[in-house]
């Protein structure tokens, strides 16, 4: 009785898992027959996950200058001889140098908490412009009070200014962060108020492969001394392509 | 076969039964002694909303003098019993344009009667006070307010206590493209001390954890930044303001209700 109902199973449900077999055939078949078909043609592709990511351009640590401790910014805190320093809006002198490179808890690094009114700064380098497309990125290490929010600006060769939707908040200590500008969302940014620009509108995909100057800005007045509200900026690591000026 | 059939088949009405059975259980209860005492459980979630707070401040303002947009003033407060405050570069002005404004579209009106603080040169604040009572917080008080943000502004509460203390919330609103109400319980807030006459994050630097609200002189926003003037870049717009909770009397003979 057993033995008859498994055979009439087995023939009712073999159509069915005949399909089924005939179907993951299919599927399995398809990667490999579009490769060698690639192959053949010399069109193989690197799939998209394969990509490269990109290497480091420069690091940029500053360098603590006379009288020392802390005090304005100026060209003598930049330690790369490729880079330069470029300072901006209302408040741009405030920016000040802090900090010492063999202090860990208080590492060189770039402050605005004196800054009356908006601030930002950017770092250009000599020898090219720099390729942030891709999987070019950025890393550093910063120090949030308050309310404040670090954000990511660039400067395009064709002179355009904007600024990124990425952020780096409140934090009790020193932190590393990274992020991939290409992924970003960014606005135009008016450099000279360090403000959004008045068109309001966000640049989606805008052509970061002939980044001018990098840099940062929290949009945002300091609190001055104590931590109320400010950022603190560190070591700055850039990867991505440098890209020869014409 | 047969059997396994039957088997089959019970197991079905058996779970069809069982199901069918759980809300009568409860109806049983009713026909068998009317009201019985602990039949029913109390469901929490459907307890009566007469615990909410009540309105005790609003504001939607006015346009006077009738233009489009001017430096906000007192003026424009349509409440008697309202004070309208500015701080940082709030108090405004023209030639050269700075401070909180006040904007009234004409028709086809897009966007409601409100202040905005595009044209504010450096970080600017604006609170509204009851003149007769304090504004009691604490337990579900909350707040509502009709707003439009541009750019990477983030709109904040703000607070001044009874002993003269300035708080900044950590709610935010942020980018909109059209108007929205938004509404915040004050419990759910975290507070920093705020420096009013900048208006920016105070230098301790410390959360204020369970400040006391249970006498708020003051309340109004912030974004902590400055405005990037006119065109849809960066700054707030605040439309109508609402808050709900107790009213404290100032002194002895205030009204009780007096700003609603």
């Amino acid at each position: 009785m057993n033995q008859r109902r498994s055979v009439n199973n087995a023939v009712r449900y073999l159509p069915l898992s005949l399909a089924c077999a005939g179907l993951a055939c299919a599927l399995f078949a398809q990667e490999p027959a579009q490769e060698r078909v690639a192959k053949k043609e010399g069109t193989a592709k690197k799939a998209p996950g394969k990509q490269q990511r990109a290497k480091l351009l420069f690091r940029e640590e500053w360098k603590q200058f006379p009288p020392g401790g802390e005090h304005p910014m100026t060209q003598e805190g930049v330690a790369s001889p490729n880079l330069e320093i470029k300072l901006y809006g209302p408040a741009a002198k405030d920016i000040r140098i802090f900090g010492e490179a063999t202090d860990e808890t208080n590492p060189t690094h770039l402050w605005t908490g004196l800054c009356e009114a908006t601030c930002a700064a950017a770092i250009r380098d000599k020898n090219g412009y720099i390729d942030l497309s891709g999987l070019g990125r950025v890393r550093w290490y910063v120090k949030m009070a308050g309310f404040h929010l670090l954000r990511p600006i660039v400067k395009l060769a064709d002179g355009t200014w904007l600024v990124g939707d990425h952020t780096d908040g409140l934090t009790a200590d020193w932190i590393e962060s990274e992020f991939t500008p290409s992924a970003l969302r960014w606005r135009k940014l008016d450099i000279k108020a360090v403000t959004e620009a008045p068109d309001g509108k966000w640049l989606d995909n805008p052509d970061l492969s002939k980044v001018e100057e990098f840099g940062f800005t929290d949009l945002m007045r300091g609190s001055g001394h104590g931590p109320g509200g400010w950022s603190d900026v560190g070591w700055i690591e850039v990867y991505g392509k440098s890209v020869p000026r014409e | 076969m047969a059997n396994r059939k039957f088997i089959i088949v019970a197991a079905a009405a058996f779970a069809v039964t069982l199901t069918f059975a759980q809300a009568p259980a409860g109806e049983a209860a009713k026909g068998e002694g009317g009201k019985k005492e602990g039949a029913f459980k109390v469901n929490p979630r459907a307890l009566p909303q007469n615990n909410k707070p009540a309105l005790v401040l609003s504001e939607q303002w006015q346009q006077i003098p009738a233009d489009v947009e001017h430096p906000v003033t007192q003026a424009s407060v349509t409440n008697p019993n309202l004070d309208l405050k500015l701080y940082g570069d709030g108090v405004g002005g023209t030639n050269p344009d700075h401070g909180v404004w006040i904007v009234w579209h004409e028709q086809p009106q897009t966007e409601p009667l409100h202040l905005w603080t595009g044209m504010c040169k450096s970080n600017c604040a604006a609170s509204l006070r009851d003149k007769y009572n304090f504004l009691d917080l604490r337990g579900l008080a909350y707040m509502r307010w009709d707003v439009r943000i541009a750019g990477l502004h983030l709109l904040r509460p703000i607070v001044k206590l009874a002993d003269g203390t300035w708080l900044v919330g950590d709610h935010t609103d942020g980018l909109n493209t059209d108007w929205h109400p938004s509404e915040f319980s004050f419990a759910d807030v975290r507070w920093r001390k705020l420096d009013i006459t900048k208006v920016v994050e105070a230098a301790d630097g410390k959360w204020v954890d369970n400040p006391d609200l249970s006498k708020v002189d003051e309340i109004g926003f912030t974004d902590l930044m400055a405005g990037s003037g006119h065109g849809p870049g960066g700054w707030s717009d605040v439309g109508k303001i609402e808050v709900f909770g107790k009213a404290v009397p100032r002194t002895a003979n205030a009204p009780q209700t007096s700003s609603k």
